[in-house]
């Protein structure tokens, strides 16, 4: 189910809402939020419930196995709990992948039945892993009550495209949380910010660049690349922060606290800075389950190298079983190493304005990749990009101002990418006038955003492929 | 209360008001009595599906769960008329700044999802097809055709999906190749050669011929059938009303302004058999007499001519003259009276809703031997053709 969905907002979350409230004990609001989370995730792909009941239920063994035999087995145990949720990722995400290029490497014809990725399954499966990982470091306990811990990894509102909550996150608000009037409305506020962010920024932007995109591009003009691209950069932000947003609002609405996802990536001063603010549950996820258990920055230059190519390469892998994403992930490893050697020295030295110009560039650079899965497009695409061409500009134009609306979207995209708002919103937060001001242009959003779900059947969120 | 207080607390009521909207439009949802059509949408509105765990499997409870919170939510045709509308409108006045920076001439221009305007006039038309992809597709519905027990004719519809209008030399392309490779006694088209005539031709945002265009089709089957003179309207008639068609209707865009014009003739007297029911086909007189609902987006040419049914049979009671089927889309409502004053029995055959209006699969041959049909007209444009629900079983 999506949250953009009218089924979700006119159905799901009123009557959660209602069952949720009118209880009081803690153990029937998780059972409903259990009960409600299942659902929901049935409601996309029902058959795959029942892997994930799969591997809550494993894994809770797992997790209590792990806490009560401490010993040098207990690292095997730990290894082998480890290799079983990753095979069990493998297995849904990269089988296709992995037998089509072993047949294409090796000219085998090795025959295999197709298998269907499970949505959510990378945030999931991360989530769990965290759950075990941390149960053996002893930074958390393991969760006794399996039905606290399958409300943990099937939590609605991060189940599906994140982000991923790690358990030490909610371990105590599981059991202890409190809900309050001024969190709910606080959440809701949240979710409507996310709901905009989707349905009016990140849908319209999404008709630019899929209307760009799916022309011929080595016909396409320069202007009309860049435009392409910049809007799908915004696509992508907005679609992903948008749910992030959501998620954490509807987290509130029922008294979690998730952390931030997001923290105004596009005006990192540099790459290294970029990852820092772009799905920051991942990129630390990755840092303290891969990146530091192998080593991190602290052995020889080499190995150190070696680390950040081998995260950055599984970095890659996690987003899709494609070699673009495996390309673009090497691609942001080796400009961090490079930006790690010498290039933020040379940042430092010259003004902001061209550290922010060096950062968008190569982030746009990277969502060519990431975009265009066949890497003799990607080549097409960036060449047009920076080798000014002056084809079929016109005609493409007059062919396409249908989507000349979505244009002016581009406004509140560039202001919401920086921390304009936010700064304003903090300086005025006692101003109650302001509040006031505020308040009711998020009922004028979310009002907009039902009128564009009832005229627009375009609402695929991209997360959802990860 | 201090005044601040007051207004944080109205802060916090009004971010009550989406909550409230949400739960009285689930209340309105599913109590209400569910919407069947959509005039502006021209089509059957999808009302709550009823649960079963095989659909829900599958998915499609959920997408059509979805489809009809869309079609049922309160107000919705309202707020997507005027969203559209607004949206579309922007596009409109922007493609004209645009048109006259770069102009227009001769070329197609897309400033709606599915239609374009061509020479900067306003009629929504849509860009003609590739007939290289489509040759295969066109067999599907010509072969069953060329098989058909009697003498058949085939009057082809030039129309927008058909025609480059900016070619140097303007030709039906699609027409061409079927004349070139499928066998039909008699085949002809209307002869749309320029936009101009298109123009004269076609209502401004409809997919469908005008009034002056049906008279020019009606000749054309006159000179086909070798019938000494066709009736001509003693009147046109012009109501002050604006029509809105299936394009401005679909794509929710009403700047294109166009009065609803028709010709008024004296028809031979005829009984009509809807589905096998008499009763009258079309509101010809109520039109006549200015009772017409003025509403914006309703559709004048479905309500005028009448709508699309399975089965429309005309009967002049006069055995002496030929029974004539006419296999058609909607186009033919228009002309399906005018042709009916030549002949005894008029047997018009809608193929998408034969079976469903008629509780039986249409067969054609079969049909032919029953009514002792003498005369076939097969009435169509380009999109029947390539539509798979226009393919006739020929045993």
């Amino acid at each position: 189910m999506l949250f953009s969905s009218l089924v979700f907002i006119f159905f799901y979350l009123p009557l959660l809402i209602f069952f949720y409230y009118i209880f009081k004990k803690r153990s029937i609001k998780n059972l409903i939020l259990l009960t409600f989370s299942l659902f929901f995730y049935s409601w996309g792909e029902p058959i795959y419930l029942f892997l994930m009941l799969l591997s809550i239920s494993s894994n809770y063994l797992i997790a209590i196995f792990l806490d009560k035999h401490r010993s040098n087995f207990n690292k095997h145990m730990m290894l082998l709990a480890v290799a079983f949720n990753v095979g069990f990722l493998f297995y849904f995400k990269y089988f296709n992948f992995f037998i089509t290029n072993i047949n294409n490497i090796f000219s085998l014809k090795i025959e295999f039945n197709e298998v269907m990725l499970p949505i959510g399954i990378s945030f999931y499966t991360f989530q769990i892993l965290s759950y075990v990982i941390d149960v053996y470091r002893k930074k958390v306990e393991p969760q006794k009550n399996i039905l606290n811990l399958a409300m943990y990894v099937s939590l609605f509102p991060q189940l599906i495209a994140g982000p991923i909550v790690r358990y030490e996150t909610v371990e105590n608000e599981i059991v202890n949380r409190s809900e309050n009037l001024d969190d709910f409305l606080a959440g809701f506020k949240r979710f409507i910010i996310g709901l905009g962010k989707k349905v009016l920024i990140a849908n319209n932007m999404a008709l630019i660049a899929d209307t760009i995109m799916s022309n011929d591009i080595s016909r396409m003009s320069s202007l009309w690349l860049w435009i392409g691209i910049v809007a799908y950069s915004f696509q992508i932000f907005f679609d992903f922060s948008g749910y992030s947003d959501m998620a954490i609002g509807l987290g509130k609405m029922f008294g979690f606290n998730f952390l931030e996802n997001f923290n105004y990536p596009y005006i990192a001063k540099n790459i290294t800075d970029f990852w820092r603010r772009w799905h920051i549950s991942l990129s630390t996820w990755f840092r303290d389950y891969l990146y530091i258990p192998m080593g991190g920055n602290k052995v020889s230059q080499f190995k150190w190298y070696r680390n950040i190519f081998v995260v950055w390469l599984i970095t890659g892998l996690w987003h899709g079983a494609s070699w673009n994403f495996v390309i673009w992930g090497l691609y942001f490893g080796t400009i961090l190493i490079l930006e790690k050697y010498f290039i933020i020295k040379i940042l430092q030295l010259i003004p902001n304005f061209f550290s922010h110009f060096y950062s968008i560039i190569l982030i746009i650079i990277g969502w060519v990749i990431f975009r265009l899965e066949d890497m003799s497009l990607v080549f097409t695409y960036l060449k047009g990009m920076f080798f000014i061409n002056k084809n079929e500009s016109l005609y493409f134009y007059m062919e396409n101002l249908n989507i000349t609306n979505s244009f002016i979207y581009f406004i509140p995209a560039i202001i919401l990418s920086t921390p304009l708002i936010k700064n304003i919103i903090d300086k005025n937060k006692e101003n109650q006038f302001f509040i006031l001001l505020y308040n009711t242009s998020l009922i004028f959003i979310f009002l907009m955003c039902i009128a564009k779900l009832l005229t627009s059947s375009y609402n695929p969120f991209i997360y959802f492929r990860f | 209360m201090r005044l601040d207080q007051l207004i944080k607390k109205i802060s916090n009521l009004i971010l009550i008001i989406p909550l409230v909207l949400i739960v009285v439009s689930s209340i309105m949802l599913i109590s209400r009595e569910p919407k069947k059509y959509s005039n502006i949408e021209n089509r059957n509105l999808k009302s709550l599906p009823s649960f079963s765990f095989e659909d829900f499997f599958q998915g499609e409870y959920q997408s059509d769960l979805e489809s009809a919170i869309a079609d049922q939510f309160p107000l919705s045709q309202t707020i997507k008329k005027n969203m559209l509308s607004s949206e579309n409108s922007i596009s409109y006045y922007f493609s004209n700044v645009v048109n006259k920076i770069i102009g227009c001439e001769n070329r197609y221009v897309k400033f709606l999802k599915n239609s374009y305007v061509f020479s900067c006039d306003d009629y929504l038309i849509r860009s003609p097809l590739d007939i290289e992809k489509r040759k295969n597709d066109l067999s599907k519905t010509l072969l069953p055709l060329s098989k058909i027990n009697a003498s058949t004719t085939f009057l082809y519809i030039n129309s927008s999906d058909s025609i480059d209008f900016s070619e140097e030399k303007i030709n039906d392309k699609f027409y061409d190749y079927i004349v070139e490779n499928y066998f039909f006694e008699n085949i002809d088209e209307l002869e749309i050669k320029d936009w101009d005539t298109y123009k004269k031709y076609y209502y401004k945002t409809d997919h469908h011929l005008n009034h002056v265009g049906i008279q020019k089709a009606y000749e054309k089957i006159i000179r086909i059938y070798d019938i000494p003179s066709a009736i001509q309207p003693f009147k046109e008639i012009e109501f002050e009303v604006n029509f809105d068609g299936s394009r401005a209707r679909t794509e929710s865009f009403y700047l294109f302004k166009e009065n609803f014009r028709v010709y008024k003739y004296n028809f031979f007297n005829f009984d009509t058999y809807i589905n096998g029911v008499l009763k009258p086909y079309g509101n010809y007189d109520k039109y006549y007499n200015f009772k017409y609902d003025s509403t914006v987006g309703v559709n004048h040419y479905g309500s005028f001519y009448g709508g699309d049914v399975g089965e429309l049979i005309y009967d002049t009671k006069r055995n002496e003259l030929k029974n004539i089927l006419i296999i058609s889309s909607s186009f033919s409502n228009a002309l399906n009276p005018l042709v009916a004053n030549h002949f005894n029995k008029t047997f018009v055959i809608d193929p998408r809703h034969y079976s469903r209006d008629m509780n039986e699969e249409f067969d054609i041959n079969n049909y032919i031997i029953k009514n002792e049909i003498d005369e076939v007209l097969i009435f169509f444009d380009i999109t029947a053709i390539l539509d798979e629900k226009f393919i006739l079983e020929v045993k």
